[in-house]
């Protein structure tokens, strides 16, 4: 009687056991020691909440800084309410945090995409003078435009998985746990990924 | 080269995490984390405020149900009931606004030097605009209302602080960011909804966050569901397809004879979550019309309150449409870190 349920995003039932409370290890037992004690949490937050900026920041780029200070406050506070369904059979919290940032960035998915078209279009050789001054201003911290039009040819899923692998360094296995999806498709996709990028890469050089 | 290096390599620079903003969201882990809304017009508090004699303490704990039934329905016979009771229907212009009147009760945790727990409660009206593109989308007129006890928690002064007092507050979307489609809940997004039990199921489940499976992604679900039938109006069509597709959850069952938040008797059907809490949806038992939401605990140990308390109750007292909201003076997106 189940009806159609989106392929990509389900995984087979792990079971849903807790683990003895021998094997809470790391993030796993400050997230399980919060339950009890709500304030140790910030422990997590202290751990990571710089990194989850950075990549927040790459993002959303250096012009949207206060919705890259929201988004870092949101996943935590999110990370904070969903605590209890923690799976605590893994030490590291960080794919789980990244799965509720790069949830809480696609929001502002429109707004990325638009950016990044606007920096892929300086790359364009018939620029007129304004976006070749913008060229040099933006280029010193900014992605450059060749890459920006690689990252916009994406799908909103494909830039999601490449980035959590190329900008925060997340392991094939990690990325596939932040986001939910089966390593099989995070093989495939990353693999279609790469040559959808090649291919606008050969395009513009 | 390796598509993956290059990007690697030419990794764009990261702004610096502004101190002031990194303490703010620090802080306001540790004051805000338990509440439940997402929009930031539930935060509550507002300091100032004559503090009210303490001796208004409820000291009683939450009341507990009972349970046992003479004539059990299923959760399936409720919300088909339920998919075809008829209401008076609304049909609202993009541009005007769907007011829905309710009283809402949820846990506040606040974690500054001393750590308190206390269930807030208000009377609230919210004017939300039937089609909500741009930053402000609607008004809320909010009025605090005696807490009451969190089990085990003496109620704090802070509590108190706002009680009695109306607030009438601008909402809007200040971070420029857009909501993904399949998480909207304005009027214009809900009635573009499938009509169908299948279709209506697949959007549910299309919900849930990375990371859930199994159970979880059925708790997800139900959220969903929960989040589109709350403050707000759903035709009947969509109505219909919804309640169909909760009955389809896995784990969907009934809880007999509860009340919402304004004391009106009701049928639950909800399920248990893994934050140890069952949570339903209350409807009436003659009109089959949804009354309200609740939670109550079902594991103290990860709850962090005993078996049987109530955590959370509403009820969705009245559902109009109107052509404007009421005005609220200054800019809303003004106030920000």
């Amino acid at each position: 009687m189940r009806g159609p349920i989106p392929d990509e995003t389900t995984r087979p039932v792990v079971s849903a056991t807790i683990p003895a409370a021998a094997q809470v290890t790391g993030d796993a037992l400050v997230i399980q020691e919060s339950l009890a004690d709500p304030e140790r949490f910030a422990g997590l937050f202290d751990r990571y909440a710089d990194e989850i900026h950075r990549y927040v920041s790459r993002r959303l780029g250096p012009e949207s800084v206060s919705a890259a200070d929201d988004v870092t406050a949101e996943t935590f506070l999110a990370a904070f309410r969903k605590r209890a369904r923690y799976d605590r059979s893994r030490p590291d919290a960080r794919p789980w945090l990244y799965g509720m940032a790069a949830n809480l960035i696609a929001k502002h998915h429109r707004g990325e995409v638009r950016r990044l078209r606007a920096l892929a279009r300086l790359a364009e050789p018939d620029g007129d003078s304004f976006e070749q001054r913008s060229v040099e201003r933006v280029s010193a911290r900014d992605l450059r435009p060749r890459l920006a039009a690689g990252l916009a040819a994406l799908s909103r899923k494909e830039r999601e998985l490449f980035l959590l692998v190329a900008w925060a360094d997340l392991t094939y296995e990690q990325a596939s746990e932040a986001l939910g999806i089966p390593m099989g498709t995070v093989r495939s996709r990353l693999s279609r990924t790469r040559a959808k990028i090649r291919r606008v890469l050969g395009e513009e050089s | 080269m390796n598509e993956i290096d290059l990007y690697r390599d030419e990794r764009p620079g990261a702004e610096p995490y502004d101190p002031g903003a990194r303490a703010s969201a620090r802080s306001r882990l540790a004051s805000g984390g338990a509440r439940r809304a997402r929009r930031p017009y539930v935060v509550v508090a507002a300091a100032g405020a004559l503090a009210l004699a303490a001796t208004f303490v409820v000291t009683r704990p939450a009341q507990v149900e009972q349970r046992p039934q003479v004539r059990l329905m299923s959760a399936s016979e409720v919300l088909d009931r339920a998919a075809g009771a008829v209401a008076e229907e609304l049909d609202p212009r993009d541009d005007q606004y769907v007011v829905v009147k309710s009283q809402t009760m949820y846990g506040s945790y606040s974690m500054g030097e001393k750590e308190e727990r206390w269930l807030y409660r208000t009377s609230r009206t919210i004017w939300l605009r039937a089609e909500q593109t741009g930053d402000a989308y609607g008004v809320l007129r909010m009025e605090l209302l005696e807490p009451r006890e969190f089990p085990g928690w003496p109620i704090p002064k802070q509590a108190y602080e706002g009680v009695g007092k109306p607030e009438l507050i601008a909402l809007a979307n200040c971070d420029g960011g857009t909501v993904p489609d399949h998480l909207r809940s304005d009027y214009a997004a809900i009635k573009k909804l499938p009509s169908d039990a299948e279709g209506m199921r697949a959007h549910l489940y299309s919900a849930h966050e990375p990371n859930e499976k199994g159970v979880e992604a059925d708790q997800s679900a139900f959220t969903r569901a929960s989040d589109l039938l709350r403050e707000t109006y759903v035709p009947a069509a969509q109505r219909k397809a919804l309640y169909q597709a909760v009955a389809t959850i896995p784990g969907v069952s009934v809880t007999e004879k509860v009340r919402d938040a304004a004391g009106r008797e009701g049928i639950g059907v909800g399920l248990t979550t893994q934050a140890g809490t069952r949570d339903d949806l209350i409807f009436d038992r003659a009109s089959f019309a949804l009354l309200g939401e609740r939670s109550e605990v079902v594991d103290a140990a990860v709850a962090g309150a005993p078996a049987g308390s109530l955590l959370a109750s509403t009820a969705q007292l009245e559902v109009s449409v109107a052509d404007e909201a009421p005005e609220v003076a200054g800019d809303p997106c003004r106030t920000k870190g």
